[in-house]
Protein backbone atom coordinates (compact mmCIF):
# COMPACT_ATOMS: atom_id res chain seq x y z
CA UNK A 1 0.00 0.00 0.00
CA UNK A 2 0.90 3.75 -0.55
CA UNK A 3 2.00 5.17 2.55
CA UNK A 4 2.13 9.33 3.24
CA UNK A 5 5.80 10.50 2.96
CA UNK A 6 6.90 13.50 4.33
CA UNK A 7 8.69 16.55 2.25
CA UNK A 8 12.42 16.45 2.89
CA UNK A 9 12.09 20.32 3.33
CA UNK A 10 10.07 18.90 6.70
CA UNK A 11 13.17 17.05 7.87
CA UNK A 12 16.14 19.07 6.74
CA UNK A 13 19.52 16.76 6.94
CA UNK A 14 22.17 18.03 9.08
CA UNK A 15 25.33 18.66 7.35
CA UNK A 16 27.48 15.20 7.28
CA UNK A 17 24.47 13.24 8.64
CA UNK A 18 22.82 10.43 7.35
CA UNK A 19 22.77 12.01 4.38
CA UNK A 20 21.45 8.08 2.99
CA UNK A 21 24.76 6.59 1.71
CA UNK A 22 27.31 4.84 3.72
CA UNK A 23 30.61 6.14 3.35
CA UNK A 24 32.45 3.21 2.44
CA UNK A 25 29.92 1.85 0.00
CA UNK A 26 26.84 4.06 -0.92
CA UNK A 27 24.83 1.05 -0.18
CA UNK A 28 23.48 1.67 3.28
CA UNK A 29 20.43 4.40 4.08
CA UNK A 30 20.73 6.44 7.04
CA UNK A 31 17.65 6.78 10.36
CA UNK A 32 16.94 10.30 8.57
CA UNK A 33 15.83 9.26 5.14
CA UNK A 34 14.46 6.13 6.93
CA UNK A 35 12.24 8.31 9.06
CA UNK A 36 11.47 10.69 6.18
CA UNK A 37 10.07 7.75 3.84
CA UNK A 38 9.06 4.97 6.30
CA UNK A 39 8.29 6.58 9.38
CA UNK A 40 4.25 6.56 8.53
CA UNK A 41 4.66 3.00 7.58
CA UNK A 42 5.96 1.66 10.59
CA UNK A 43 3.68 3.59 12.78
CA UNK A 44 0.59 2.19 10.90
CA UNK A 45 2.68 -1.31 10.96
CA UNK A 46 3.05 -0.83 15.17
CA UNK A 47 -0.64 -0.47 14.77
CA UNK A 48 -1.64 -3.35 13.19
CA UNK A 49 0.51 -5.21 15.74
CA UNK A 50 -1.57 -4.45 18.21
CA UNK A 51 0.33 -1.65 19.71
CA UNK A 52 -2.00 0.80 21.98
CA UNK A 53 -2.57 4.10 20.30
CA UNK A 54 -0.72 5.85 23.12
CA UNK A 55 2.36 3.55 22.47
CA UNK A 56 3.08 3.88 19.29
CA UNK A 57 4.93 7.35 19.00
CA UNK A 58 7.54 6.16 21.70
CA UNK A 59 7.89 2.48 20.06
CA UNK A 60 7.99 4.28 16.61
CA UNK A 61 11.03 6.22 18.46
CA UNK A 62 12.19 2.99 19.67
CA UNK A 63 12.15 1.51 16.29
CA UNK A 64 14.46 4.06 14.49
CA UNK A 65 16.80 4.01 17.40
CA UNK A 66 17.05 0.53 16.79
CA UNK A 67 17.73 1.22 13.08
CA UNK A 68 20.03 3.72 14.06
CA UNK A 69 21.91 1.41 16.31
CA UNK A 70 22.06 -1.05 13.51
CA UNK A 71 23.61 1.53 11.51
CA UNK A 72 21.16 2.19 8.93
CA UNK A 73 19.52 -0.07 6.17
CA UNK A 74 22.09 -1.99 4.28
CA UNK A 75 20.78 -2.77 0.50
CA UNK A 76 20.47 -6.13 -0.28
CA UNK A 77 17.79 -8.98 -1.18
CA UNK A 78 15.39 -7.13 1.50
CA UNK A 79 13.32 -4.22 1.63
CA UNK A 80 13.95 -1.55 3.94
CA UNK A 81 9.84 -1.89 5.07
CA UNK A 82 10.46 -5.68 5.63
CA UNK A 83 13.54 -4.79 7.49
CA UNK A 84 12.51 -2.35 9.76
CA UNK A 85 9.29 -4.20 10.20
CA UNK A 86 11.33 -6.86 11.78
CA UNK A 87 12.71 -4.49 13.82
CA UNK A 88 9.39 -2.85 14.69
CA UNK A 89 7.82 -6.85 15.42
CA UNK A 90 10.73 -6.75 18.30
CA UNK A 91 10.24 -3.39 19.63
CA UNK A 92 6.55 -4.26 19.92
CA UNK A 93 7.36 -7.58 21.68
CA UNK A 94 8.72 -5.90 24.59
CA UNK A 95 6.31 -3.09 24.31
CA UNK A 96 3.83 -6.02 24.87
CA UNK A 97 5.52 -7.50 28.29
CA UNK A 98 6.04 -3.98 29.01
CA UNK A 99 2.62 -3.44 29.19
CA UNK A 100 1.52 -6.90 30.67
CA UNK A 101 3.71 -6.02 33.50
CA UNK A 102 2.37 -2.43 34.22
CA UNK A 103 -1.10 -4.52 33.97
CA UNK A 104 -0.08 -6.59 36.66
CA UNK A 105 1.26 -3.93 38.73
CA UNK A 106 -1.65 -1.84 38.56
CA UNK A 107 -4.14 -4.26 39.31
CA UNK A 108 -6.90 -2.84 37.27
CA UNK A 109 -8.90 -4.99 34.66
CA UNK A 110 -9.53 -1.40 32.91
CA UNK A 111 -7.23 -2.07 29.94
CA UNK A 112 -9.46 -5.17 29.30
CA UNK A 113 -12.56 -3.78 29.62
CA UNK A 114 -11.83 -1.50 27.28
CA UNK A 115 -10.80 -3.64 24.45
CA UNK A 116 -14.02 -5.63 24.91
CA UNK A 117 -16.32 -2.87 24.79
CA UNK A 118 -18.80 -2.87 22.20
CA UNK A 119 -17.98 -0.23 19.19
CA UNK A 120 -18.82 3.21 19.30
CA UNK A 121 -20.74 4.76 16.89
CA UNK A 122 -17.96 6.13 14.58
CA UNK A 123 -16.27 3.15 14.47
CA UNK A 124 -16.18 1.04 11.32
CA UNK A 125 -17.90 -2.81 11.71
CA UNK A 126 -15.10 -3.77 9.46
CA UNK A 127 -12.04 -2.13 11.08
CA UNK A 128 -13.40 -4.25 14.44
CA UNK A 129 -14.35 -7.30 12.38
CA UNK A 130 -10.42 -6.95 10.88
CA UNK A 131 -8.72 -6.01 13.75
CA UNK A 132 -10.32 -8.66 16.25
CA UNK A 133 -9.62 -10.95 14.03
CA UNK A 134 -5.90 -9.80 13.22
CA UNK A 135 -5.51 -10.19 17.26
CA UNK A 136 -5.83 -13.50 17.08
CA UNK A 137 -2.83 -14.44 15.53
CA UNK A 138 0.68 -14.85 17.79
CA UNK A 139 2.70 -11.93 17.09
CA UNK A 140 5.36 -13.38 14.24
CA UNK A 141 2.30 -14.56 12.12
CA UNK A 142 0.55 -11.32 12.60
CA UNK A 143 3.96 -9.32 11.44
CA UNK A 144 4.38 -11.83 8.87
CA UNK A 145 0.02 -11.70 7.75
CA UNK A 146 0.48 -7.86 7.71
CA UNK A 147 4.00 -7.37 5.77
CA UNK A 148 2.78 -9.65 3.26
CA UNK A 149 -1.01 -9.23 2.69
CA UNK A 150 -1.64 -5.65 4.05
CA UNK A 151 1.60 -3.92 2.89
CA UNK A 152 2.60 -5.82 -0.11
CA UNK A 153 5.52 -7.06 0.66
CA UNK A 154 7.77 -9.99 -1.01
CA UNK A 155 7.96 -13.66 0.82
CA UNK A 156 11.51 -13.42 -0.64
CA UNK A 157 11.73 -9.64 0.84
CA UNK A 158 10.40 -10.79 4.44
CA UNK A 159 12.63 -14.12 4.44
CA UNK A 160 15.84 -12.02 3.79
CA UNK A 161 15.21 -10.13 6.64
CA UNK A 162 13.99 -13.01 8.82
CA UNK A 163 16.90 -15.66 7.64
CA UNK A 164 14.79 -18.17 6.66
CA UNK A 165 13.69 -19.71 3.24
CA UNK A 166 11.25 -18.90 1.26
CA UNK A 167 9.18 -21.73 1.96
CA UNK A 168 9.36 -21.24 5.43
CA UNK A 169 7.31 -17.85 4.88
CA UNK A 170 4.90 -19.34 2.93
CA UNK A 171 4.11 -21.49 5.73
CA UNK A 172 3.64 -19.03 8.17
CA UNK A 173 1.57 -17.27 5.99
CA UNK A 174 -0.51 -20.11 5.32
CA UNK A 175 -1.22 -20.67 9.02
CA UNK A 176 -1.32 -17.07 9.69
CA UNK A 177 -4.22 -16.70 6.88
CA UNK A 178 -6.46 -19.97 8.15
CA UNK A 179 -5.88 -18.70 11.78
CA UNK A 180 -7.32 -15.01 10.68
CA UNK A 181 -10.19 -16.27 8.43
CA UNK A 182 -11.55 -18.60 11.05
CA UNK A 183 -11.05 -15.55 13.42
CA UNK A 184 -13.14 -13.04 10.99
CA UNK A 185 -15.63 -14.98 11.05
CA UNK A 186 -16.35 -15.27 14.17
CA UNK A 187 -15.80 -12.05 14.62
CA UNK A 188 -18.30 -11.48 11.63
CA UNK A 189 -20.36 -13.35 13.67
CA UNK A 190 -20.79 -12.39 16.52
CA UNK A 191 -20.55 -8.36 15.84
CA UNK A 192 -23.78 -8.72 13.16
CA UNK A 193 -25.53 -10.77 16.26
CA UNK A 194 -24.45 -8.01 18.47
CA UNK A 195 -26.02 -5.18 16.17
CA UNK A 196 -29.06 -7.25 15.42
CA UNK A 197 -29.56 -7.61 19.53
CA UNK A 198 -28.51 -3.14 19.44
CA UNK A 199 -31.69 -2.57 17.04
CA UNK A 200 -34.62 -1.06 18.39
CA UNK B 1 1.53 -16.49 -3.80
CA UNK B 2 -1.16 -14.68 -4.35
CA UNK B 3 -2.80 -11.56 -1.82
CA UNK B 4 -6.02 -12.35 -0.21
CA UNK B 5 -6.92 -8.74 -1.63
CA UNK B 6 -6.05 -9.61 -5.36
CA UNK B 7 -7.53 -13.21 -5.01
CA UNK B 8 -10.44 -13.59 -6.89
CA UNK B 9 -11.60 -16.66 -4.51
CA UNK B 10 -11.29 -14.44 -1.82
CA UNK B 11 -15.05 -13.61 -0.58
CA UNK B 12 -15.77 -10.03 -2.23
CA UNK B 13 -16.83 -8.58 1.31
CA UNK B 14 -13.73 -9.46 3.06
CA UNK B 15 -11.40 -8.66 -0.02
CA UNK B 16 -13.07 -4.89 -0.08
CA UNK B 17 -12.26 -4.58 3.67
CA UNK B 18 -9.06 -5.81 3.26
CA UNK B 19 -8.34 -3.11 0.55
CA UNK B 20 -9.67 -0.05 2.37
CA UNK B 21 -8.12 -1.32 5.82
CA UNK B 22 -4.78 -1.32 3.39
CA UNK B 23 -4.99 2.40 3.00
CA UNK B 24 -5.77 3.47 6.19
CA UNK B 25 -2.56 5.45 7.96
CA UNK B 26 -1.89 5.85 11.75
CA UNK B 27 -2.52 9.09 13.01
CA UNK B 28 0.72 10.47 14.75
CA UNK B 29 2.49 13.41 14.65
CA UNK B 30 5.60 12.63 13.09
CA UNK B 31 7.30 15.99 12.73
CA UNK B 32 6.86 15.69 16.76
CA UNK B 33 8.39 12.44 17.07
CA UNK B 34 11.21 12.78 14.64
CA UNK B 35 12.29 15.90 17.07
CA UNK B 36 12.11 13.38 19.91
CA UNK B 37 14.07 10.98 17.36
CA UNK B 38 16.66 13.53 17.48
CA UNK B 39 16.94 14.43 20.84
CA UNK B 40 16.84 11.08 21.66
CA UNK B 41 19.96 10.19 19.60
CA UNK B 42 21.79 13.42 20.06
CA UNK B 43 22.17 12.33 23.56
CA UNK B 44 23.58 9.10 22.54
CA UNK B 45 25.73 10.15 19.94
CA UNK B 46 29.59 10.63 19.80
CA UNK B 47 30.68 13.78 20.57
CA UNK B 48 29.97 15.97 17.90
CA UNK B 49 32.30 16.07 14.48
CA UNK B 50 29.76 18.74 12.97
CA UNK B 51 30.10 22.18 13.60
CA UNK B 52 26.22 22.52 13.22
CA UNK B 53 24.60 25.12 16.04
CA UNK B 54 23.76 22.01 18.06
CA UNK B 55 27.36 21.40 18.39
CA UNK B 56 27.92 23.97 20.26
CA UNK B 57 25.56 23.97 23.01
CA UNK B 58 26.65 21.82 26.42
CA UNK B 59 25.09 19.41 27.68
CA UNK B 60 23.37 20.96 30.21
CA UNK B 61 21.68 23.16 27.57
CA UNK B 62 20.77 19.72 25.74
CA UNK B 63 18.70 18.88 28.39
CA UNK B 64 17.63 21.95 29.18
CA UNK B 65 16.07 21.64 25.31
CA UNK B 66 14.87 18.01 26.57
CA UNK B 67 12.76 18.81 29.32
CA UNK B 68 11.05 21.51 26.97
CA UNK B 69 10.44 19.27 24.38
CA UNK B 70 9.53 16.78 26.90
CA UNK B 71 8.66 19.03 29.58
CA UNK B 72 4.49 18.13 29.46
CA UNK B 73 5.35 14.31 29.45
CA UNK B 74 7.32 15.08 32.93
CA UNK B 75 4.40 16.70 34.40
CA UNK B 76 2.08 13.83 33.02
CA UNK B 77 4.24 11.54 35.21
CA UNK B 78 4.53 13.84 38.07
CA UNK B 79 1.01 13.71 38.10
CA UNK B 80 0.01 10.39 37.45
CA UNK B 81 2.46 8.77 40.07
CA UNK B 82 0.68 11.19 42.52
CA UNK B 83 -2.03 9.36 42.23
CA UNK B 84 -3.03 6.07 43.14
CA UNK B 85 -2.70 2.92 40.68
CA UNK B 86 -5.88 2.37 39.57
CA UNK B 87 -6.56 6.10 39.13
CA UNK B 88 -3.26 6.22 37.09
CA UNK B 89 -4.93 3.60 34.68
CA UNK B 90 -7.83 5.19 35.13
CA UNK B 91 -5.93 8.27 33.65
CA UNK B 92 -4.32 6.33 31.33
CA UNK B 93 -7.61 4.75 29.81
CA UNK B 94 -9.48 7.74 29.40
CA UNK B 95 -7.09 9.45 26.98
CA UNK B 96 -7.22 6.08 24.74
CA UNK B 97 -8.59 6.92 21.54
CA UNK B 98 -11.59 4.98 20.30
CA UNK B 99 -10.50 4.81 16.74
CA UNK B 100 -6.96 4.53 15.91
CA UNK B 101 -6.80 4.33 12.46
CA UNK B 102 -7.92 7.02 9.99
CA UNK B 103 -7.81 7.36 6.46
CA UNK B 104 -5.00 8.33 4.30
CA UNK B 105 -4.96 12.02 2.55
CA UNK B 106 -6.92 13.01 0.68
CA UNK B 107 -5.13 12.49 -2.88
CA UNK B 108 -5.21 9.14 -1.56
CA UNK B 109 -8.11 7.50 -4.05
CA UNK B 110 -10.03 4.97 -1.73
CA UNK B 111 -12.05 2.03 -3.22
CA UNK B 112 -15.34 3.25 -1.46
CA UNK B 113 -16.55 5.63 0.49
CA UNK B 114 -15.12 5.05 3.96
CA UNK B 115 -16.93 5.69 7.29
CA UNK B 116 -16.50 8.69 9.55
CA UNK B 117 -13.66 8.62 11.84
CA UNK B 118 -12.00 10.13 14.39
CA UNK B 119 -9.07 11.40 14.32
CA UNK B 120 -6.65 9.96 17.04
CA UNK B 121 -6.01 12.30 20.48
CA UNK B 122 -2.76 13.59 20.67
CA UNK B 123 -0.22 11.42 22.27
CA UNK B 124 1.54 14.31 24.32
CA UNK B 125 -1.01 13.77 27.36
CA UNK B 126 -0.73 12.01 30.40
CA UNK B 127 -0.32 8.91 28.04
CA UNK B 128 2.81 9.62 27.91
CA UNK B 129 3.99 7.72 31.10
CA UNK B 130 4.59 5.25 28.80
CA UNK B 131 8.30 4.49 27.53
CA UNK B 132 11.15 6.27 26.26
CA UNK B 133 9.59 9.91 26.73
CA UNK B 134 9.30 8.38 30.82
CA UNK B 135 13.04 7.62 30.57
CA UNK B 136 13.61 11.20 29.50
CA UNK B 137 12.01 12.79 31.73
CA UNK B 138 13.43 10.75 34.05
CA UNK B 139 16.91 11.47 32.84
CA UNK B 140 16.29 15.36 33.15
CA UNK B 141 15.03 14.68 36.77
CA UNK B 142 18.74 12.91 37.29
CA UNK B 143 20.78 15.68 35.85
CA UNK B 144 18.68 18.58 37.87
CA UNK B 145 19.50 16.57 41.11
CA UNK B 146 22.91 16.33 40.18
CA UNK B 147 23.35 19.99 40.65
CA UNK B 148 22.41 20.06 44.12
CA UNK B 149 22.53 17.12 45.52
CA UNK B 150 24.56 14.34 43.95
CA UNK B 151 23.81 11.56 46.26
CA UNK B 152 19.94 12.00 45.47
CA UNK B 153 20.51 11.23 41.97
CA UNK B 154 22.62 7.85 42.30
CA UNK B 155 19.52 6.88 43.56
CA UNK B 156 17.47 8.01 41.42
CA UNK B 157 19.63 6.72 38.87
CA UNK B 158 19.93 3.07 40.04
CA UNK B 159 15.77 3.18 40.07
CA UNK B 160 16.03 4.29 37.06
CA UNK B 161 18.54 1.43 36.05
CA UNK B 162 15.84 -1.21 37.88
CA UNK B 163 12.83 0.32 35.65
CA UNK B 164 14.59 0.94 32.72
CA UNK B 165 17.18 -2.43 32.65
CA UNK B 166 17.43 -2.19 28.76
CA UNK B 167 16.07 1.30 28.17
CA UNK B 168 17.45 3.81 25.47
CA UNK B 169 19.37 5.67 27.85
CA UNK B 170 21.31 3.10 30.15
CA UNK B 171 24.60 4.68 28.72
CA UNK B 172 23.31 8.02 29.61
CA UNK B 173 22.71 7.20 33.51
CA UNK B 174 25.65 5.05 33.99
CA UNK B 175 27.68 8.49 32.88
CA UNK B 176 26.15 10.67 35.08
CA UNK B 177 26.53 8.17 37.88
CA UNK B 178 30.36 8.46 37.33
CA UNK B 179 29.80 12.22 37.70
CA UNK B 180 27.86 11.83 40.79
CA UNK B 181 30.60 10.03 42.18
CA UNK B 182 33.14 12.69 41.80
CA UNK B 183 30.92 15.71 42.62
CA UNK B 184 30.53 13.27 46.20
CA UNK B 185 34.64 13.77 46.33
CA UNK B 186 34.67 9.74 45.43
CA UNK B 187 37.85 10.49 43.37
CA UNK B 188 39.51 7.20 43.24
CA UNK B 189 36.20 5.14 42.92
CA UNK B 190 35.18 7.72 40.22
CA UNK B 191 38.44 7.89 38.46
CA UNK B 192 38.05 3.73 38.01
CA UNK B 193 34.38 3.86 37.12
CA UNK B 194 35.48 6.62 34.17
CA UNK B 195 37.87 4.92 32.91
CA UNK B 196 35.42 1.54 32.67
CA UNK B 197 33.36 3.64 31.23
CA UNK B 198 35.05 5.62 28.88
CA UNK B 199 36.37 1.74 27.51
CA UNK B 200 32.88 1.26 27.43
CA UNK B 201 31.36 3.27 25.45
CA UNK B 202 34.15 5.42 23.41
CA UNK B 203 32.15 7.46 21.28
CA UNK B 204 29.83 8.49 24.43
CA UNK B 205 28.81 12.68 24.51
CA UNK B 206 30.30 12.27 28.17
CA UNK B 207 33.90 10.91 27.60
CA UNK B 208 35.33 14.25 27.50
CA UNK B 209 33.72 16.20 30.65
CA UNK B 210 34.52 12.34 32.14
CA UNK B 211 38.28 12.82 30.86
CA UNK B 212 38.35 16.67 32.25
CA UNK B 213 37.42 15.26 35.23
CA UNK B 214 39.90 12.65 35.59
CA UNK B 215 42.32 15.16 35.18
CA UNK B 216 41.24 17.34 37.74
CA UNK B 217 40.61 14.39 40.40
CA UNK B 218 44.94 14.12 39.75
CA UNK B 219 45.66 17.89 40.48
Amino acid sequence: MRHEQLPCSAFPLRDGQDAGAAPSGGERIGVEVLFREHAQFVATFLHRLGTPSQDVEDLLQEVFVVAHRKGGFVKGPAQPRSWLGAIATNVARTGQRTRRRRREDADSPALERLSMQAPSEIESLARVRLERALAELPLEQRAAFVLFELEGESCESIAAVWGVPVGTVYSRLHHARRRFLEAYECARDALSARRERGRP
Amino acid sequence: MKRLIDDPETVNELRTELRRYATEQAQVDLKRAYADLQETLQLKAAAPATKSAWGSVTASTKLLIIAAVGGSAALGVNALRSAEPAQQMHAIVSQTPSVRLAPPPPEVAQPEAAPPVQVAASIRTPSTSSGSRREIAQLVRIKALLEHDPAAARRLIRAAQREFPAGLLVEEREGLDVIALFALGQHERARTSAERFIARYPQSALRSKLQRLIADARE
